[in-house]
């Protein structure tokens, strides 16, 4: 494995946003985080990128072990080498991510020149070359440009590589296309599935849409509440998607030729981190309860490389 | 039956100002608009940003002004009436805006934002009867009683968008015209909300245009699709019937099937949409189309019919255009 | 619609000990200007050369001045000008710059460049240099105090008003009313100005702490109320020939200028944070 995340926990003071989270990707590989806002998709990449201390969390049990390095061992300045390095982060807003009074070639120079040294001739080459696999029309033009006179999809191309610029091993996507025009959102997940297929990187995707993540990923980590609730290969998730909210956001998603009134949606809504129900999280807007479910919280059972945690299949059983 | 709506030729032309060393331009917004929408219908208005939409949205209900064109509510033409002519007809159409966030003033409790319809149109009612109209108005959209005494912010997105719903039902319109509801909420809030638009629909006799920039759900919630590309309607298409113009095909194509096993590796359409700026003399789509032709690029495409309710606006896939004098042997 | 809930209102109001003594402090001074015939022991006016330039004593606790008159009964009476001409001064620019700041705002095109085109003229002068000009015209006196403060601060007011105005005008919620079929006078008294007067009002209160320094030095030169009338800037005009042999005189109505303006400033800090709170909720 790449990355593996294990039995996380963190918190934030006395909330623990995050509860024994575990899922893992390897090279080559996409993990989709999927689940509605509020269910600690972001909050487990922070985790990943140990950007917890800089909000006030900590690490409170787990381990991330990242090519063999446990990242919740190591200090503030090694970690520094690792992000944006060997481990970059997509964010959902392109806009932000760039500084709007340098040209966008320069902010890619400057992380190829920050974690592979090299100098700026070399670098702007590097650019050049990243931006043209980017498929963004006319590098040479577009590196003396700034961030505002690029569209959208152009904006985002330009984060991604960024993101690559320092030859990352591991690329984390938050939402990269939640901005984005529907035509140009096709275009960049395309994109992002090529440079793994290609070169060999890991990447976790975190979305809302089921159907990103069924057009897209290896492996799926559906999470509700800061717990993952289900992990498995996407084929047998889809076909065979085993706890209750899984299959509920399966069928949120509308699709073409679907009969009318079959879109219902998922009652109530997400419960915030100061008031979470007892038992399991999910136990108020499941629509097959069990008495154990208001009582307990279901323990994650793996069996024959999916994993689920629901009353239902304790016993591997439906 | 005459149409609830009827929109003939709407455009709307917005100028940027001109300043120093800087041109006054002229941005088409919507241009050359027409199509109708029956009773009891939902039309979807589908398309990506700056396509016009909502620019649409609010020139059909007379929010912002046209610089051309008719908007026939009800056989009366809310395009050329005075403004304050049409404000005691604002009842009859309504609007629930895209942001739940900002569309309800931060001040006012949910009951005051309810009551807020019946002020401004100088419905006096007495304290009783306003009670059992708010309780009414959010029993009809399923939100607790006891929410009236909330503020904004102490309602999730979902609840707001169902106190925006409830706003725009309070003075029983005719037409609702819908501007992305769904688009800053969750998929499983997305869906409730369009269950209840849809229940509710059915129970009040409601009309709906319903802007979207998802075609999936445009063709689940629909009863009529109108794709539009910057500024222009390109297909008009029932529900069920399959696309014809290469951009509602794109638009489709883009969509995320959520089904492991039918994983496309789709030649999606490359590019973005152009600025509204500089339109161009030929179809606007040309420079992203995969079946562009030299005639695309030269003259514009018209609005043609497939069949009753189907019409699409493209020289290459459009209605075979049989010469004159065939026409009657057919 | 109901009214602000009187309990949650006082704790708008006095969100840190602090500000809320600051606001008790300020009370005080109130009612002592309010109800001065009664609270001074000697009327502010009656000369009495034998007992001039006394230092404070049992009997005169702030001393007297040159002409014998009990300081502490002028600086009660002095609080009484200073206050009423902080005030009603205040108030009248922050009136006009309200209406000409939300017509501006509201309607935009010409009227607002004209209209800001005018006020801004008064922004091209330290307010100081332009309230003397404006008292120049109009004579010395209370009356022309009050004018040339109001005209001072009216440009701050009308600025902030508008750009308020703006930035509301363009939310969801207006367009919503205007959806419903609101006419330009809800929009304008429901929607716009309601949401955008709070700021405001903490900067008029602020204001008022600059207003009583302006007032003060307006009063220094002459040009505030007229003497007998004691006002704390003239007081310590007078004083200021005396300041070695009898330094009571300036020094008293200068610590109640300086006090009255801390605790305004304290007492309004307090406020804008407990706007700044309640914002901060609303948009969590």
């Amino acid at each position: 494995m790449l990355l593996s995340v294990e039995d996380l926990k963190i918190g934030f003071g006395l909330l623990e946003p995050l509860v024994g989270v575990d899922l893992g990707v390897d090279a080559g590989e996409i993990l989709g985080l999927v689940g509605e806002s509020g269910s600690g998709k972001s909050m487990t990449a922070m985790s990943i990128m140990g950007m917890l201390p800089l909000m006030g969390g900590r690490i409170k049990q787990g381990r991330i072990v990242f090519d063999g390095l446990d990242l919740t061992t190591i200090n503030e300045g090694s970690y520094r080498k690792l992000r944006g390095g060997r481990i970059a982060l997509i964010t959902q807003n392109p806009m932000t991510s760039l500084d709007p009074v340098v040209r966008v070639g320069r902010q890619i120079d400057q992380a190829s020149q920050l974690h592979l040294g090299l100098d700026r001739k070399e670098a702007k080459s590097r650019t050049i070359d990243l931006m043209d696999r980017m498929r963004i029309p006319s590098p040479q033009h577009a590196y003396d440009l700034f961030p505002h006179q690029l569209s959208g999809g152009l904006r985002q191309r330009i984060v991604i590589a960024m993101a690559l610029a320092g030859d990352p091993d591991l690329l984390i996507a938050d939402e990269p296309t939640t901005a984005l025009d529907v035509t140009v959102q096709a275009q960049i997940i395309q994109l992002l599935v090529e440079l793994v297929r290609d070169r060999g990187l890991g990447l976790i995707l975190i979305t809302h849409d089921m159907g990103v993540i069924a057009q897209t990923c290896d492996r799926v980590a559906v999470m509700y509440c800061g717990r993952v609730v289900e992990y498995g290969p996407v084929a047998r998730l889809f076909d065979d998607p085993r706890h209750p909210y899984t299959r509920a956001l399966i069928s949120c998603i509308p699709q073409l030729g679907m009969a009318p009134g079959t879109l219902t949606g998922i009652p109530g809504m997400v419960p915030s981190s100061q008031n979470l129900p007892k038992g399991c999280r999910f136990h108020p807007r499941c629509d097959s309860v069990l008495d154990n479910c208001r009582l307990r919280e279901p323990p994650m059972k793996t069996e024959d490389g999916r994993s689920v945690a629901c009353f239902l299949h304790e016993g591997g059983q439906r | 039956m005459t149409p609830l709506l009827s929109v003939r030729k709407l455009s709307r032309v917005f100028s940027s100002n001109g300043g120093f060393l800087r041109k006054k331009r002229q941005f088409r917004a919507v241009s050359d608009v027409s199509f109708d929408v029956r009773r009891g219908d939902v039309l979807g208005v589908v398309g990506e940003s700056g396509c016009g939409k909502s620019t649409l949205a609010r020139l059909v209900l007379r929010l912002i002004e046209p610089s051309a064109g008719a908007v026939m509510f009800d056989g009366q033409d809310i395009a050329s009436l005075p403004a304050g002519a049409i404000r005691p007809l604002r009842r009859h159409f309504q609007m629930v805006f895209q942001d739940p966030y900002s569309s309800i003033d931060p001040r006012l409790t949910v009951r005051d934002a309810l009551l807020e319809p019946f002020q401004v149109q100088d419905i006096k009612m007495t304290k009783v009867a306003a009670k059992s109209k708010i309780d009414a108005l959010l029993t009809e959209v399923s939100l607790p009683l006891s929410m009236a005494d909330s503020y904004q912010h102490q309602l999730s997105g979902g609840q707001k968008q169902r106190v925006g719903i409830a706003r725009a039902l309070a003075l029983s319109p005719a037409l609702v015209v819908l501007d992305e509801p769904t688009a800053s909420l969750d998929v499983s809030i997305q869906a409730q909300v369009i269950a209840l638009l849809q229940e509710l629909r059915d129970r009040l006799d409601l009309t709906y245009m319903f802007i979207s920039h998802d075609l999936a759900l445009v063709q689940y919630f629909c009863d009529r699709i109108l794709v539009m590309y910057l500024g222009r309607i390109v297909e008009i298409l029932p529900r069920g019937e399959l696309p014809v113009h290469p951009y509602t095909k794109a638009l489709m194509d883009s969509a995320f099937v959520p089904d492991p096993n039918q994983r496309r590796d789709i030649p999606r359409i490359y590019g973005e949409i152009p600025s509204g700026y500089d339109e161009p003399t030929g179809c606007a789509f040309v420079g992203r189309c995969p079946l562009a032709e030299a005639r695309c690029s030269k003259s514009l495409p018209r609005l043609q019919s497939l069949s009753e309710n189907h019409a699409v606006a493209c020289h290459v896939q459009g209605p075979v255009n049989v010469p004159m004098e065939f026409q009657n042997a057919l | 619609m109901k009214g602000p809930n009187p309990r949650k209102f006082l704790l708008v109001l006095t969100p840190t000990p602090l500000s809320a003594l600051s606001g008790i402090a300020l009370l005080v001074l109130i009612l002592l200007a309010v109800f001065a015939p009664w609270v001074s022991p000697y009327p502010y006016d009656v000369q009495n050369l034998s007992i001039a330039n006394q230092a404070p004593s049992a009997l005169h606790w702030f001393g007297t001045d040159d002409f014998g008159r009990d300081v502490l009964s002028r600086v009660i009476f002095g609080a009484r000008t200073s206050l009423s001409v902080s005030l009603i001064s205040i108030s009248l620019s922050l009136f006009g710059g309200v209406i000409i700041g939300a017509f501006c705002g509201y309607l935009g095109g010409w009227v607002d460049r004209l209209g800001m085109s005018i006020v801004d003229l008064t922004w091209f002068f330290p307010e100081i240099l332009l309230a003397l000009l404006i008292v120049a015209i109009l004579g010395p006196g209370s009356e022309s105090t009050i004018i040339a403060i109001a005209i001072a601060y009216l440009a701050q007011f009308t600025r902030l008003t508008r750009t308020q105005i703006i930035t509301l005008k363009r939310q969801t919620f207006v367009e919503a009313s205007l959806s419903m079929g609101a006419g330009p006078l809800h929009i304008m008294m429901r929607r716009l100005l309601p949401n955008a007067i709070a700021p405001v009002i903490v900067v008029a209160m602020l204001s008022t702490g600059n207003a009583i320094l302006l007032e003060a030095t307006l009063g220094f030169f002459g040009m505030g109320a007229q003497p007998p009338i004691p006002s704390w800037g003239g007081m310590m005009s007078t004083g200021s020939s005396q300041l070695f042999n009898a330094p009571w005189v300036i020094v008293w109505p200068g610590i109640f200028v300086a006090l009255s303006v801390i605790f305004i400033n304290l007492f309004g800090d307090g406020i804008l944070r407990a706007l700044d709170v309640k914002a901060r909720m609303r948009t969590q």
